[in-house]
């Protein structure tokens, strides 16, 4: 039983009582006192009710309860004073059955706007969705359109070095495409799990450099999910640093290994660990390079309000990234 | 090898078509929407159809790859951008050979697309 219904059955009972007490009350009184008044109360007690016709019944039954009184009360009074009592008592319960019906009524449309203006704001909520869907998937179509023309652009350059700077921009251009074409796929629309994203990225970036039967292992971990201005710029430095790791550090391709694990850290940081186990690079390079990659890689950590390291202490290429989620209003 | 391309997307078009091009594909033609991959595959017989499941007009590339499964009996693959698991498990029961989501990777495209070549001339030379 809910709450409300509850409430209904017990101001049933409640009205019932209270009758039954005015009634006693009213055949031991003599006519002369106004003992049909006090039932007013059962018709307040009755507003409880959901359906305006169990007050319509209150009313009713008080009214004959009242003309009960007049037969059936010891006699007392004058004649005119006992008939103008009854008269007021009948005049009391029925101005108050209008007045509590008119309020009940007004509650009604209250609720009825309400509900009709909560009905509103989910279908405006719903096409706004669709909209910010469309928007997400023509994004990340018109991404794939600038690539599709990079790549065309691309089969007229005949210096393979030339190519290959077309070939790093596609990659940039993908590793932002990604992350629309899987915000459209969200519930939410608001953010990204960011394992299948690092999988996708770091899978596609292998099978491009070393093909489908890609030598190189990676293993990603990352149990978070993103919105879509941190997304971004951390898929850019992440693709810099792998497109770096598959380009540089293995130069003999057996036992190449990539290794990238973000975790939630001290709030509201988070850190990301990202490893080759390759011919690793100096420290020096590292911050005065003027290889774009490089650049890139140090001005979105700044976007991300993070701060990046190069640990040498180990085999390889190990960097530590701490960053925060960033909202722009 | 022959194969058609069905894409609405002009400039992912020629994109495909340069990239299928460049590992020996003999491109047969490019269509847009369902009628014309229909009339391209009537008047071209490809051996293998690239097929972009959003085209334009009201059948999508999942019904067109029934009628060419129906009609020509030919092979092909997906290319899809909305890969929400509603639409990918629609794609995958019309059982095609591949299926290459969008945002298309060119290095990517050309490797699956060489490895269906591999696996389509094998199936061809066993016939």
């Amino acid at each position: 039983m809910t709450d409300s219904h509850r409430n209904q059955v017990l101001a049933i009972l409640y009205s019932g009582i209270t009758s039954i007490l005015i009634l006693i009350i009213d055949l031991n009184l003599e006519l002369g006192i106004a003992g049909g008044v006090p039932y007013l109360i059962v018709i307040y007690l009755m507003s409880y009710q959901k359906e305006i016709r169990y007050i319509l019944y209150a009313a009713i039954i008080t009214s004959i309860l009242t003309v009960v009184g007049y037969y059936f009360s010891p006699s007392g009074g004058e004649t005119y004073k006992v008939l103008t009592n009854r008269f007021l008592a009948l005049l009391a319960i029925w101005s108050s059955y209008y007045y509590v019906v008119k309020l009940m009524k007004i509650q009604y449309d209250r609720i009825k706007l309400e509900k009709a203006y909560a009905n509103e704001l989910e279908e405006r909520n719903a096409e706004k969705e669709i909209l910010l869907k469309e928007i997400h998937h023509r994004v990340k179509n018109n991404l794939q359109v600038i690539t599709g023309l990079l790549s065309l652009q691309a089969a007229f350059i005949e210096d393979q070095k030339v190519k290959n700077i077309f070939s790093y921009s596609q990659y940039r251009i993908n590793s932002m495409a990604m992350v629309h074409e899987m915000l459209y796929k969200t519930e939410d629309l608001a953010s990204i799990d960011f394992q299948e994203y690092l999988d996708k990225l770091v899978g596609d970036l292998c099978k491009s450099f070393r093909g489908n039967n890609s030598d190189i292992k990676y293993t990603v971990s990352s149990a978070i999910k993103l919105n879509i201005d941190t997304s971004i710029p951390l898929g850019l430095i992440i693709n810099e640093m792998v497109t770096n790791s598959l380009k540089y550090a293995f130069r003999k391709a057996q036992d190449g290994e990539i290794k990238i694990a973000i975790t939630a850290f001290k709030y509201p940081n988070f850190r990301m660990e990202i490893s080759d186990n390759g011919v690793g690079f100096d420290s020096d390079t590292f911050r005065n390079s003027n290889s774009l990659g490089l650049k890139l890689i140090h001005k979105l950590a700044l976007q991300l309000n993070g701060n990046i390291e190069k640990d040498n202490s180990k085999k390889g290429t190990h960097y530590f990234l701490t960053f925060q989620e960033i909202t722009q209003i | 090898m022959k194969l058609a391309i069905v894409e609405d997307d002009l400039i992912i078009q020629m994109f495909l078509e340069r990239v299928a091009s460049s590992i020996h594909f003999n491109v047969v033609g490019t269509a847009a929407d369902h009628e014309q991959a229909i009339n391209l595959i009537e008047a071209t017989a490809p051996d293998v159809v690239l097929l972009d499941i959003g085209i334009s007009g009201s059948v999508d590339g999942i019904d067109t790859a029934r009628v060419i499964q129906e009609r020509f009996d030919i092979p092909y693959l997906f290319m899809s951008g909305n890969t929400d698991t509603k639409t990918h498990d629609r794609a995958i029961s019309t059982d095609p050979i591949g299926f290459i989501t969008k945002p298309i990777d060119e290095f990517s495209l050309k490797n699956q697309l060489m490895q269906i070549k591999t696996t389509l001339e094998k199936s061809l030379e066993t016939k």
